[in-house]
């Protein structure tokens, strides 16, 4: 935080992230940077971290902030900063996966998460947010991170240029999920009640 | 009153909107329930901020060498420029110029080794007056002989076209002086010359001066066994 107060309060305050980026191309002061990382490392981390596990979301996380410095002369004033930051990320995971062949390819559906975050029953504060975690869980990969995506406030235009499929596709991913999310709930409740 | 097909499917359908609007409200408020308990490692985010700080000095000090040496580099090429700039200009002494005998060469299709020798003849007056002075003699005497055309004759001298230190040069040959009468050489045709060419071939060229001193005209000696070099 301290280092936050290295900026003028406009640059912290004022300037959007997209020129925060830019502003970091032109000087290379890693200050733009750091004020980028506060104000989206959580969001991609909780992004990440529901479609891997904490050690891999964390390692993550770490490879994107560097991989954006090694490619910040692909970035353009045309380019949104948030879902270019996603995209980075959404690549590495997905090479960790291939690496460690935890994906499964089957057709047009392509990707299935072959290992799904650890749910402790413990820490959770009720039964209905333990069901979500276990349902969620049992999405898909592509349907579950156009819905995470959709749910972190990315419009449908963005988690296309995110996941690179058209637009129609990331809608009928997003309904596929909720329809699935919807019925494993109401299965799963029914079982409890 | 049992309802009609269509009102039961109206109904179905404003039901089923109305699960959905529940759902998508219930979703969002477990997601956000969701994410607000993922609470990940409280030093990842100064881990990464330490990381982005050192790949970014790393960066920068590559840009600085790079700069380094970028800058030395352009310094290398001004001064190799310069060096190359400084040195004495070196006029083409291959290019073929038109040669007429005993014309005056124009001053602009010289040579650059005979515009030097021209030079140096008019620096060192005494040679000229010299060579003027032999001119007087020899004409004098020719002036008691059967020509007794003095004006007609111009002062000439033998000599190879050599390359020394690697530029062409004439070499004049001792004891080569003659006199070539002027209206009898007017109407030799013009010759392309290749100075390269003669130099290499040490060619003999019979230099045709006027009475000042000044070459007018170089007349090429056909080679023979007797004349490869200079005449003893």
């Amino acid at each position: 935080m301290l280092k936050l107060l290295k900026l003028p309060f406009w640059q912290t305050s004022q300037v959007s992230s997209h020129d925060a980026m830019l502003k970091f191309i032109q000087t290379q002061d890693a200050s733009w940077l750091e004020t980028l990382v506060h104000q989206h490392q959580n969001s991609l981390y909780k992004f990440i971290v529901q479609q891997s596990n904490p050690d891999l979301a964390a390692d993550i996380c770490q490879q994107a902030w560097l991989k954006l410095i090694e490619k910040q002369y692909l970035y353009s004033a045309e380019h949104e900063f948030k879902p270019w930051l996603y995209t980075i990320a959404r690549n590495l995971l997905l090479d960790e996966f291939r690496r460690q062949n935890k994906l499964i390819l089957t057709g047009d559906e392509a990707i299935q998460q072959a290992d799904f975050i650890e749910v402790n029953n413990e820490e959770l504060e009720s039964v209905e947010l333990g069901l979500y975690r276990q349902a969620l869980s049992k999405l898909a990969f592509i349907h579950k991170e156009s819905l995470l995506l959709q749910l972190q406030g990315f419009s449908l235009n963005q988690i296309s240029e995110i996941v690179g499929e058209p637009q129609e596709t990331v809608k009928s991913r997003i309904r596929y999920a909720k329809q699935t999310l919807k019925q494993i709930l109401l299965t799963e409740l029914n079982k409890v009640q | 009153m049992k309802p009609t097909t269509h009102e039961s499917k109206l109904n179905s359908k404003v039901d089923n909107s109305e699960s959905d609007e529940q759902f998508e409200y219930a979703l969002l408020r477990l997601q956000a329930d969701n994410e607000s308990q993922i609470k990940p490692d409280k030093n990842l985010t100064e881990n990464i901020i330490r990381s982005v700080n050192y790949k970014v000095e790393q960066n920068n000090k590559k840009s600085v060498n790079w700069g380094s040496w970028l800058a030395l580099s352009c310094a290398l090429f001004i001064a190799v420029i310069s060096v190359k700039m400084l040195q004495p200009e070196i006029k083409p002494n291959n290019s073929y110029i038109e040669l007429s005998q005993l014309q005056v060469i124009p001053q602009q299709s010289k040579p650059e080794f005979i515009i030097k020798l021209e030079q140096d003849i008019a620096k060192n007056r005494a040679q000229v007056i010299a060579l003027n002075q032999n001119l007087k003699e020899e004409l004098a005497r020719l002036d008691q002989t059967y020509l007794n055309r003095s004006d007609n004759l111009l002062y000439s001298r033998i000599a190879q076209v050599m390359q020394s230190k690697n530029e062409n040069a004439l070499v004049f040959c001792k004891n080569s002086q003659s006199f070539i009468y002027q209206p009898a050489a007017q109407n030799s045709r013009q010759v392309q010359v290749n100075w390269d060419k003669l130099s290499r071939q040490n060619q003999l060229v019979q230099v045709v001066f006027d009475k000042n001193g000044k070459i007018v005209a170089l007349v090429a000696i056909e080679p023979t066994e007797n004349t490869v070099t200079c005449p003893v």
